[in-house]
Parts: structure tokens; sequence; C-alpha cells
């Protein structure tokens, strides 16, 4: 390497192109409208439970977390399984599986929480240590041990991550059938379930609902696509940062022995 | 008026904070990202000692 040769920080920048981010800001638009409109149908449009009150419209909150924590903790599954498969095999399926988790955790925590504060005034209680609500608390710190794995990186660090995100869906149909394995508080499900005797039989209730999950359903979309934008540019970053560093170290040995 | 309402206020409001916290998280992560990859150095970043700026 000569003296003037270009230094690796005029490597050209992993820049994002900007039809991707053009598109990203509509989503982020379009995801920001459908979640005020969401508030907007869940706080006045409809209607109160005959039997819960008001206290229903927690539903439209907690069942869209709830099924975006499954998607999210889905779509990390089979990002990890195609990285794992030698012939898909691509940075791309980690980075999709790390932002999905991401989602997955903040949802699962809400479902949580959001379950928590509508169970006290149905149930009279904050927490039961029930099959449900124990199974999705261990979701949740199977996934918060996920996302500290993968911030320790190193050699094959995506290899690990990828088994330990499979490792840990293990856990989603245990919560999703925990309702009708055991007996528990949790009601079972009432939006595919014909045998429930609890029924969202109002059609505006219906709607809320739907339009929830299609906004928290956005809204996953919209966060990870920025979070893989931001895996990429931190991902260019290090290995600029590591080429730069070779570089120097070429040219620290270069020196002396052109002087010498 | 139903009494639940604190509840639910809680809920959306906790939620509300939630999503947004994430957002602007991840917003503020990748405009620091994006102000490194052109080579600027991030707001409220000092000069490493001995840089020449």
């Amino acid at each position: 390497m000569t003296p003037n040769t270009p230094t690796p920080n005029t490597l050209t920048p992993n820049t994002v192109k900007p039809v991707a981010r053009l598109r990203a800001s509509w989503l982020g638009a379009l995801t920001l409208l459908s979640l005020a409109t969401t508030a907007l149908f869940a706080l006045l449009i409809a209607p109160a439970d005959s039997v819960q009150g008001d206290a229903a419209r927690l539903l439209y909150l907690h069942v869209p977390a709830a099924w975006l924590a499954y998607l999210a903790f889905f779509v990390t599954a089979v990002a990890s399984a195609l990285y794992l498969w030698p012939r898909t095999r691509r940075s791309a399926w980690d980075q999709l599986a790390g932002a999905s988790a991401e989602v997955g955790v903040l949802c699962t925590g809400l479902t949580l929480f959001v379950g928590s504060v509508w169970g006290r005034p149905i149930w009279g209680t904050w927490w039961e240590w029930e099959a449900r609500l124990t199974t999705t608390a261990i979701l949740f710190f199977l996934y918060v041990g996920y996302g500290a794995l993968r911030r320790i990186g190193g050699p094959g660090s995506e290899r690990r991550n990828a088994i330990a995100a499979l490792i840990a869906f293990v856990d989603v149909p245990v919560v999703h059938f925990s309702v009708s394995w055991w007996t528990t508080l949790h009601q079972e499900g009432s939006v595919f379930n014909d045998r429930m005797e609890v029924q969202i039989d109002d059609p505006l209730m219906s709607l809320t609902l739907w339009l929830a999950v299609a906004s928290f359903t956005l809204f996953y979309a919209w966060c990870c696509v920025l979070r893989m934008r931001l895996f990429e540019l931190e991902a260019g970053r290090a290995e600029r940062d590591l080429a730069n560093a070779i570089e120097q170290r070429i040219a620290s040995r270069a020196v002396p022995m052109g002087t010498g | 008026m139903d009494s639940n309402w604190g509840y639910v206020a809680l809920g959306y409001m906790v939620t509300a904070g939630a999503l947004g916290a994430y957002c602007t998280h991840l917003g503020l992560r990748l405009r620091r990202a994006r102000r490194l990859d052109a080579g600027r150095p991030a707001e409220g970043s000092a000069p490493a000692c001995g840089a020449p700026e």
C-alpha cells in the first residue's frame, strides 16, 4: 500500500437508497395514522362491553400485542432456520431474526402489562401464577435472553443466535395451547373459537379489533425495516473499521521496513 | 362514568409510551449510524484523543 492510497474512511459509505428511505417514511406515516385511528375507534367509537364495561377496551391492545408477539417470534424462528440451512445462509436472515425478536419482546412485555392491568378489574388480581401467564412470562425472559446473547457477538455468533432462537420458539405453542392443556384463569381464545361462550358479537367491536391487529402489524413491519437498516449500517461500519485497522497495521509495519 | 376508565387509561398510556419510546430509540440510533456512515461524527461525541479535529 502506498501512502497515497485512500484510507478505508473514504470507502463507499453504506448509504441507503433514497427510494427505500422514502418507502420506510411512507410506511411509518401509514403506521402512525392507523394507530391513531385505532385509538379513536377503541376509546371513543366502539361500544363498551355489556359484561366487562369499558375495561374491555383493553382488548384492542392485549390481543394485537399477543398476536404480534407470536408473529414476531415465528418470523425469528423461520429466519433463524433459513440462516442455519446452508443453501440459504445469509447475514440478512440473522438480522431479520434479531429485528423481529426485538419487536416481539416489546409486544410480549406489553401483552403481560396490559393483561395485568385488565386482570385487576375483571379477575380481581394483577397477577396469577397460572399456565397462560406463567408461560408468557417465560417466553418474555427467553427472548430477553436471546437479545442478550446477540449482544455478545464474536465468531460463530450468528449460528449460535439461530440455534437459541429455535430453542426459544418451542415455548410459543406451549403459550398458545396452555389454556387448552391446563385449567387456567385465562379464557380460551375467542376470535377463531366457535365453541366459546365469550363471543365478540358487536360488528363495531370486531372491526376495531381487526383494525388494531392491522395497525400493530404495520408497526411491526415498520420497526423491522428500521432495525434491519440499523443492522446494515452498523455491520458496514464494523467492516470498514476492521479494514481500516488492518491497513493501519500493514502501513505501520511497512514504514520501518522501508526506512530501515 | 365507568370506574374502569383508570385502568384503560393506564393501559393505553403505557402502550403508547412504550411504542413511542422504541420508535424514538430506533430513530435516534439510525440517525447516529447514518452520520457515522457518512463520515461525520455523531452528535454530542467528542473527537478521539489525538484526532486532527
